[in-house]
């Protein structure tokens, strides 16, 4: 079904010696996403997981602007790639300063501020569930030329295949080491907001969102602040506000 | 449940056009890449039979695996895959079933039967003709469960890593007791853990007790 391309990007991705410039050790999704970068080509990309509640965790990111790409997104819990999750389609941004700060109010220009001028986004998807997202981002603005684009979204043909290839692996019920240790990234991320929800007595949802809004006005990370939630140095109260 | 019932997004362009074989496989493989669920690939694939064979009716079973539910359809609701009763306005005798097994290449997933139009069964052109479907079949199968094995992997970290942190709070534990509390309630209930952890979230108290959330505590 496969079609030649996205064959010869499995070949080229999932065997450690083919390209002598792989750093050693890289797994997979690193390997895909320095690929994906050379071939497509753009400054950089990302991988990650999408549930129906969001970013489910970063897979791999290049070196650099990517990796704030992919937390920016966590953090602010909007951004492209969440919309091509939700949509099941890609998301073509060209020009991030021009169109993308409307777009995406918290996303855009903070994307902007990380050097990233252009963003695409491509759903992993098979039927109506959307497992994650391959980003790519460019320094500079332009639109994906007709085989750029064709060669990106066999990029994410390639990444949906190997997800699958990684589940059926380990089997139902488990997850792949690689796919494991993405969600455990976010472990603390979960029991912060199953805290606040306790400690503001609030659902799921809002505790996610207090969370979140205290990230942002604190200019910091979802992840560094749910980690203080954890340890008890932050708190919420009821009432809505927060206590450090 | 019957393709009828279910509905169709097939493309007009496999209703009556000849095609050559290779170019009809195409695209139904890609019908069932853009199918949204398994009963969707289900009436794709025996639709597909129907149009391609020399065939009155299809049936396709498709087991249950771990705790995913198994699903029949049939192209007509008198034909069911382990039925003889084929079509009674069909005259003279009725041929035997085509019956090809789904795999995963693991094992067997399901099966799917062919009702041959002729009395004498399938030729042979349609017999590779059913295998191949069945191989179509199996690839999507296995994928869209792969998909939903994944998604709900994934989904369970989540619920779980929620409902320590409800029990961290509520208890002022750390995560490693919330985790052996959870797992604790999940054994001694012969529970799953995050039937158990959707259950706390839900109702904010571990399933089996009586008592409120203030007496969630550990031993």
């Amino acid at each position: 079904m496969a079609s030649l391309r996205v064959r010869q990007i499995l070949l080229d991705v999932m065997t450690d010696t083919h390209d002598g410039s792989i750093l050693p050790g890289a797994g997979v999704w690193e390997r895909l996403c320095t690929q994906a970068t050379n071939a497509v080509p753009v400054s950089g990309a990302g991988v990650a997981l999408m549930t129906p509640a969001g970013h489910g965790g970063t897979l791999a990111a290049t070196d650099g602007p990517a990796a704030a790409m992919e937390n920016l997104q966590l953090t602010l819990g909007e951004g492209p790639c969440l919309d091509a999750a939700r949509d099941r389609r890609p998301v073509l941004e060209a020009d991030l300063v021009r169109s993308g700060m409307t777009r995406w109010p918290g996303f855009g220009p903070a994307a902007v501020d990380a050097g990233i001028a252009a963003i695409f986004a491509f759903p992993l998807q098979i039927g109506a569930i959307s497992l994650g997202v391959l980003d790519l981002y460019r320094n500079a603005p332009g639109s994906l030329d007709t085989l750029q684009f064709g060669e990106a979204l066999d990029f994410a043909a390639a990444a949906t295949t190997i997800l699958l290839d990684q589940q059926h692996e380990a089997g139902p019920g488990r997850l792949h080491s690689d796919l494991a240790e993405a969600t455990d990234s976010h472990r603390e991320i979960h029991q912060a907001t199953g805290m606040i929800s306790a400690q503001a007595t609030v659902g799921l949802t809002d505790a996610l969102l207090l969370l979140r809004a205290h990230a942002y006005s604190h200019d910091r990370s979802l992840l560094d602040v749910a980690k203080d939630v954890v340890a008890r140095i932050v708190t919420f109260a009821p009432e809505d506000d927060h206590r450090e | 449940m019957t393709i009828a019932d279910y509905g169709s997004h097939r493309s007009a362009s496999l209703s009556g056009r000849l095609f050559n074989d290779a170019e009809d496989f195409a695209t139904l493989a890609i019908e069932l890449e853009a199918a949204r669920d398994l009963n969707q690939i289900l009436a794709d694939v025996l639709e597909f039979a129907l149009t391609r064979m020399s065939c009155v009716g299809a049936a396709v079973h498709v087991s249950p695996a771990g705790r995913q539910l198994g699903t029949t359809m049939t192209s007509h609701p008198q034909f069911t895959v382990t039925s003889t009763d084929v079509d009674s306005s069909q005259p003279g005798e009725v041929a035997p079933r085509l019956m090809v097994d789904l795999t995963d290449g693991r094992s067997t997933v399901g099966t799917i039967a062919f009702c041959p139009a002729q009395p004498d069964g399938f030729s042979t052109h349609d017999i590779t003709t059913a295998h191949l479907i069945a191989v179509h079949a199996s690839l999507a199968i296995a994928a869209i469960r792969t998909t939903e094995d994944l998604s709900a992997a994934i989904e369970a970290h989540t619920i779980i890593g929620q409902a320590l942190g409800i029990m961290m709070e509520r208890c002022a534990i750390d995560a490693d007791t919330a985790f052996a509390v959870l797992r604790r309630w999940s054994q001694d209930n012969n529970t799953r853990l995050q039937e158990v952890a959707r259950s706390l979230i839900t109702t904010r108290r571990l399933p089996g007790k009586q008592d409120g959330p203030a007496r969630m505590g550990v031993r």
